[in-house]
């Protein structure tokens, strides 16, 4: 079920990738002079692409209904539930409602021979279907600044399109154009010319987002080397760094010797026929990494691994006390100020407003929070709720704690609230 | 000289997706925090089974299940949802002994976990 999973799930980035590299040769990157038909071409083929991500959106929830339902192929009651009740289950619902009308509007710009300005508009409209992966991405699990995550991934998800997608309709523009002798070697310079400046971009965004990726998904180089999601990553980045230097070898060689090629008015392709087969070689990595991002997808992020250990091992029952009577370490640098409920402050109903300052130090990764020795909540953001606190006097205190959530640290503060 | 090169290129994956086989697991919403905690001996009854999870969860597809060392389920009434990570389940009056807290959640970046965790009310072991 998980191989299936990440095969769908890469199947989804290949296709989306697809789809905003047709489009975008079809808007940008296709010079003035080409082949009127190849720009239908291309736009027909963005229309179709989006068809099957929606046919793979709906193997993939199926999917998920199986995965709710142990395995076994879900009812239409329990798919009607999920897609109605759940945050993931509704941006379904809009993708492929926004998918559908996304394809009928390429398929009538495609019939009626969309000018430039307008195929650029299509190209715009496909960007948030692409990307609205990222809402029901690890991204959108992230608790603190959510949007600002999402954002990244979304940003990376249209630049992995823009370069692979881009890559894999370059390379079928000149085997057409190579192979079936139907462009001129200038056109074909030129478009390759053009994509590379577009790779250039591409790249400079991939390689931004990625780490900030990397940092809030894996955290720490334990988890890079020592987790299958960090294990994946690496070899999704040896993929990227051969896909750069085929890229470099493109850009620094390919290109400029099909141009002089071209000006010397040659007839001989045997510049154009390595150009294709370097960038075929470049566009194959391409897929490869749609399929390891779609690994990716199904696997815990490595900064998880901790909680996946916890849950693996069965956890005997302790003597009478829990943590709260545990031994702390040294702080190590750590230290807690709460900012929020202040001294004494009264509160009304079940809920209190949590503000803290929390610096980390060597060790330190959240906090802890007790009410009169009872643990209540962890909190990894600089501010959170307190729920179900009964009526009367309570001791708040809050203790940092290292990220396996056993080993507490010796530093913590104290304050006393009423809730009536 | 390309072909070769992907041609290695493709082995290398295909070992590893092999060696990654028996390890892969599904994510991704793992319990953080319990209440009671796990593996805690306590003294006084709780009155409710709190868990927060490492993610955002889905109430709709999330199921806590709390049951005596017998078998039976102790746990009582609809789950809750404390906070966009946290659910609470309310418990029937407990007497001494250990307990066991079954859970599955659906993470909100769509996947599933489950687990058990536990708990004794009184000196553990009994």
């Amino acid at each position: 079920m998980v191989s299936l999973e990440a095969i769908v799930s890469g199947m989804g980035y290949a296709v989306l990738a697809l789809l905003l590299g047709t489009l975008v040769a079809a808007g940008f990157l296709l010079p003035t002079g080409e082949p009127k038909e190849l720009r239908q071409t291309l736009l027909r083929a963005g229309a179709y692409l989006v068809i099957v991500f929606l046919i793979i959106a709906v193997v993939s929830l199926l999917i998920q209904g199986a995965k709710l339902r142990q395995g076994t192929l879900p009812s239409l009651d329990l798919l009607s539930r999920y897609l109605t009740m759940t945050q993931s289950g509704k941006i379904w619902l809009l993708r492929e409602a926004y998918g559908a009308a996304l394809a009928v509007v390429i398929f009538r710009f495609a019939k009626n021979s969309a000018s430039v300005k307008a195929t650029r508009w299509v190209f715009l409209l496909a960007l948030p279907l692409v990307a609205s992966r990222s809402f029901t991405s690890h991204a959108v699990a992230v608790k603190e600044n959510t949007m600002v995550v999402v954002a990244a991934d979304a940003a990376h998800l249209i630049a992995t399109g823009l370069w692979g997608g881009g890559l894999l309709t370059l390379f079928w523009i000149l085997y057409r154009g190579v192979k079936k002798m139907t462009l001129p070697l200038s056109w074909g310079a030129e478009t390759v010319r053009r994509f590379s400046r577009l790779a250039l971009g591409s790249v400079a965004v991939l390689v931004l987002t990625g780490l900030y990726q990397s940092w809030i998904q894996v955290g720490n180089l334990r988890t890079l080397f020592g987790t299958d999601y960090g294990r994946v990553l690496l070899f999704k980045l040896v993929i990227f760094i051969a896909m750069l230097g085929f890229g470099a070898l493109n850009f620094l060689s390919t290109g400029p010797r099909l141009f002089q090629a071209a000006q010397g008015n040659t007839t001989d392709l045997s510049w154009a026929r390595k150009a294709l087969r370097r960038i075929g070689a470049e566009s194959f990595l391409a897929l490869l990494v749609f399929f390891v991002t779609g690994l990716l997808t199904v696997l815990p992020p490595g900064v998880h691994a901790v909680h996946q250990a916890a849950v693996a091992n069965d956890t005997p029952i302790a003597a009478a006390g829990g943590q709260s009577t545990a031994k702390l370490n040294p702080a190590e640098g750590a230290k807690v100020e709460i900012i929020s409920p202040k001294a004494e402050q009264v509160f009304k109903g079940d809920k209190v407003p949590l503000r803290f300052k929390l610096t980390r130090g060597k060790r330190g990764h959240h906090v802890h929070a007790y009410v009169d020795g009872e643990l209540m909540g962890m909190f990894e953001s600089r501010q959170g709720t307190l729920n179900g606190i009964r009526p009367g006097r309570h001791v708040l205190e809050l203790r940092v704690v290292a990220e396996d959530h056993q080993t507490e640290l010796d530093a913590s503060d104290r304050i006393t609230f009423v809730v009536k | 000289m390309y072909s070769k090169f992907l041609i290695v290129l493709s082995s290398i994956l295909l070992l590893f997706s092999l060696h990654l086989r028996g390890e892969l697991a599904w994510a991704h919403a793992y319990p953080a925090v319990s209440i009671p905690n796990n593996g805690a001996t306590v003294k006084e009854p709780p009155r409710e089974v709190r868990i927060q999870f490492t993610e955002g969860v889905e109430i709709a597809f999330s199921q806590i299940t709390v049951k005596a060392a017998n078998g039976d389920v102790v746990s009582q009434g609809k789950l809750r949802q404390l906070g966009d990570d946290t659910l609470a389940i309310d418990l029937q009056p407990l007497s001494p002994g250990n307990y066991t807290v079954e859970w599955q959640a659906l993470s909100v970046d769509t996947h599933v976990t489950e687990g058990v965790l536990r708990f004794a009310i009184g000196a553990p072991g009994k």
